[in-house]
């Protein structure tokens, strides 16, 4: 069946041509440095070129002249090219130029021989990631479901999660078949490295509400890695799922049986959710959580991930 | 015709102190660094003798990770390992193979598949007859001290710690096989052999009886997860990277400084292990306390809490810093740590 879709556009995409030059030599990344001793942290921006809450995010932190307390910080635009391409009237058609800059970010694809727009810049942005002690990606999500946190499996991110102390919701997960996640790559994923990763989907790629939510969790991020000196105001509690299923679309037939938003709760386990040419998709145990069902069906590109409330 | 030459062989392996059987000559292992363990190196990660998703150490505790097969030292931090800290071999042997050229560097940074085939990085397998040999990973590119060939005795330097290969920390993996089969050498030949088709037991049973590691190891290798084996405080926050990276150490926290963090790395806590910070002031009063329960096994965590200046400047005097973690299983334990700051 087909899938809702015509979420107004209320947010307006801010020029970041000043951005271009920075001071890193990676254009589009612009690096903060305190002066005193800390981590290199870095939040990034248009990982996805339509997700453009990010992009209004550190364009405001430009603007208020952000300066961390410790360490140094690094503000980089990712995808600046897909993002340029952005059209209100096609919203969805800038995720990206060539391939999805977010399933690229493994060292044999980094370092290997193919070429596309989005691996040219992962490669340059590499210098910049590779030197993270800490890393906040700010997304935005096609539906208009709850914000969430996705923190990856490891301890460390959790606690990071935990200490930023929003959204409300933090999703455990492993990332998708289709390729690694900036999140992912490297020591972000390593229990016993320091270096930890967050991603945060901050509500529907164009609501007003998502820019805000970016904000709020950058200021609340930086200042839990010690950047900024305020502290957070308490936050309420935050629950934790542990996706234990991503379901790949094997199949140009796959389909939902519903036109779901993600976050729905199905009760029984063995509900169709969807099929996939033959294949039948059930839930695999009672009280699943869907996050994130994706209207981009593409064989070998996640469906939904499937998982359960755990903290 | 004397009765000592009459006894059966395994008596008499028995009578000599030996186990029985091929355990008989199996190596008595020494500690395979030049350190003082719980003081300047650690146990960061015990053998898993589960099988698939059973994840034990050897007396049943989370204190390691799937699939590991050896034992990994763990030393405090990057600076440490500059520093140098010695691999030594573990039991007389020969040197069958070595490696001595990968770069000292995470595997972040190589890439898992760049080291495909080379995941011990710079390392050393000792044949020490038998059937049983010793292999010693992510040492430090060009610190080896042996060539292949060579005859070494036990406690004899092999090279330095550092970070080469599979690793995103300074250590040594220390494994050991017999007839190549992997062996825990807290459990000897009791080691369950990994088997993708073994059902898991539903119970696990502590062992250790049979160890390999020699009296005088034995006495250092307490099994203490939930140390805090780098800890300090500094002025102002705190953060892993740094901490990680040594850049911590002899720090200062001078009257004025607006906060004072005390920092920790805790290696191996289990769930619900409760976890206490605190600073006590020069007249050893508590000023400030943070106590949290685990919900999860967590291989390594960083912990910081702050105090805040109020006001006026620091008292002068020794501030003292404490690490507790009470952990509830397997077995109940509390293991302590505390580091000192002068503020003059």
């Amino acid at each position: 069946m087909a899938l809702s879709d015509g979420y107004p556009v209320e947010l307006v995409p801010p020029d970041i041509s000043a951005y271009r030059t920075g001071n890193t030599g990676v254009p589009y990344a612009t690096r903060i440095p305190s002066g005193k001793p800390g981590p290199e942290v870095v939040v990034v921006a248009l990982t996805h070129g339509n997700e453009i809450c990010g992009a209004i995010t550190l364009d405001r932190l430009f603007r208020q002249d952000v300066r961390p307390q410790i360490g140094a910080l690094t503000l980089a635009f990712a995808n600046v090219e897909a993002y340029e391409t952005f059209d209100p009237r096609y919203p969805g058609a800038s995720r990206f130029i060539d391939e999805d800059f977010n399933r690229l970010w493994d060292a044999a694809t980094l370092d290997g021989p193919r070429q596309s727009l989005e691996l040219a810049r992962a490669r340059r942005l590499r210098a910049i990631v590779d030197q993270a002690d800490l890393l906040l990606d700010l997304h935005s999500m096609q539906h208009a479901t709850p914000p969430l946190m996705l923190a990856g499996m490891t301890e460390k991110s959790l606690d990071l999660a935990r200490k930023v102390g929003v959204p409300g919701l933090i999703v455990r997960d492993e990332g998708h078949a289709a390729g690694r996640r900036m999140r992912d790559y490297g020591d972000f994923s390593d229990p016993f490295s320091p270096k930890t990763a967050l991603l945060v989907e901050c509500g529907q790629h164009w609501e007003s509400r998502s820019a805000e939510v970016a904000y709020d969790t950058t200021i609340r991020f930086l200042v839990s890695v010690g950047m900024l000196a305020t502290g957070n105001p308490p936050a309420a509690p935050q629950q934790v799922i542990t996706i234990t299923d991503a379901v790949t679309i094997r199949s140009e037939a796959f389909e939902f049986t519903e036109d779901f938003q993600g976050m729905e709760v199905i009760p029984s386990a063995g509900t169709i959710i969807a099929e996939d040419e033959g294949r039948t998709i059930r839930t695999p145990y009672d009280n699943c959580v869907l996050i994130m069902p994706s209207r981009r069906l593409s064989p070998g590109q996640t469906a939904v991930r499937l998982g359960h409330f755990t903290g | 015709m004397s009765g000592l030459r009459l006894l059966p062989i395994a008596a008499l392996g028995a009578f000599l102190g030996f186990i029985s059987g091929s355990q008989a000559q199996a190596p008595s292992l020494d500690v395979p660094l030049d350190c003082d363990l719980g003081q300047n190196c650690w146990v960061a990660s015990y053998y898993d003798d589960g099988q698939f998703s059973n994840v034990h150490d050897y007396l049943c505790g989370g204190f390691t990770y799937p699939g590991n097969d050896g034992t990994d030292f763990a030393v405090r931090d990057l600076k440490a390992a500059v520093e140098g800290v010695t691999v030594t071999a573990a039991a007389p042997g020969e040197i069958l193979r070595l490696r001595n050229d990968m770069p000292d560097e995470t595997i972040g940074a190589a890439g898992r598949e760049a080291i495909a085939g080379r995941e011990c990085g710079n390392g050393v397998l000792i044949d020490h007859g038998g059937g049983w040999q010793t292999q010693y990973c992510h040492l430090r590119l060009g610190s080896l001290a042996v060539r292949e060939g060579d005859r070494v005795s036990r406690g004899q330097r092999l090279g330095m710690v550092g970070l080469s290969g599979y690793t995103s920390f300074p250590h040594l993996h220390f494994k050991l096989t017999y007839n190549g089969r992997e062996i825990d050498p807290f459990l000897g030949l009791d080691t369950p052999v990994r088997n993708p088709l073994a059902v898991p037991p539903k119970s696990c049973t502590a062992g250790g009886a049979k160890s390999l590691w020699s009296p005088v190891a034995r006495r250092s290798i307490a099994y203490t997860p939930g140390i805090a084996f780098n800890l300090g405080i500094v002025a102002g926050p705190a953060d892993w990277g740094s901490a990680r990276r040594g850049d911590y150490r002899d720090a200062r926290v001078s009257n004025d400084a607006e906060a004072m963090t005390l920092w920790a790395e805790i290696l191996g806590t289990a769930p619900r292990s409760e976890v206490i910070l605190r600073i006590r002031g020069p007249n050893g009063a508590i000023l400030v306390e943070q106590v949290e329960i685990l919900d999860r096994l967590s291989p390594v965590l960083f912990r910081t809490l702050s105090l805040q200046k109020s006001g006026e400047p620091w008292r002068r005097g020794t501030y003292r810093g404490e690490i507790l973690v009470n952990r509830k299983q397997p077995t109940p334990g509390l293991v302590s740590r505390d580091v000192a700051v002068e503020i003059k």
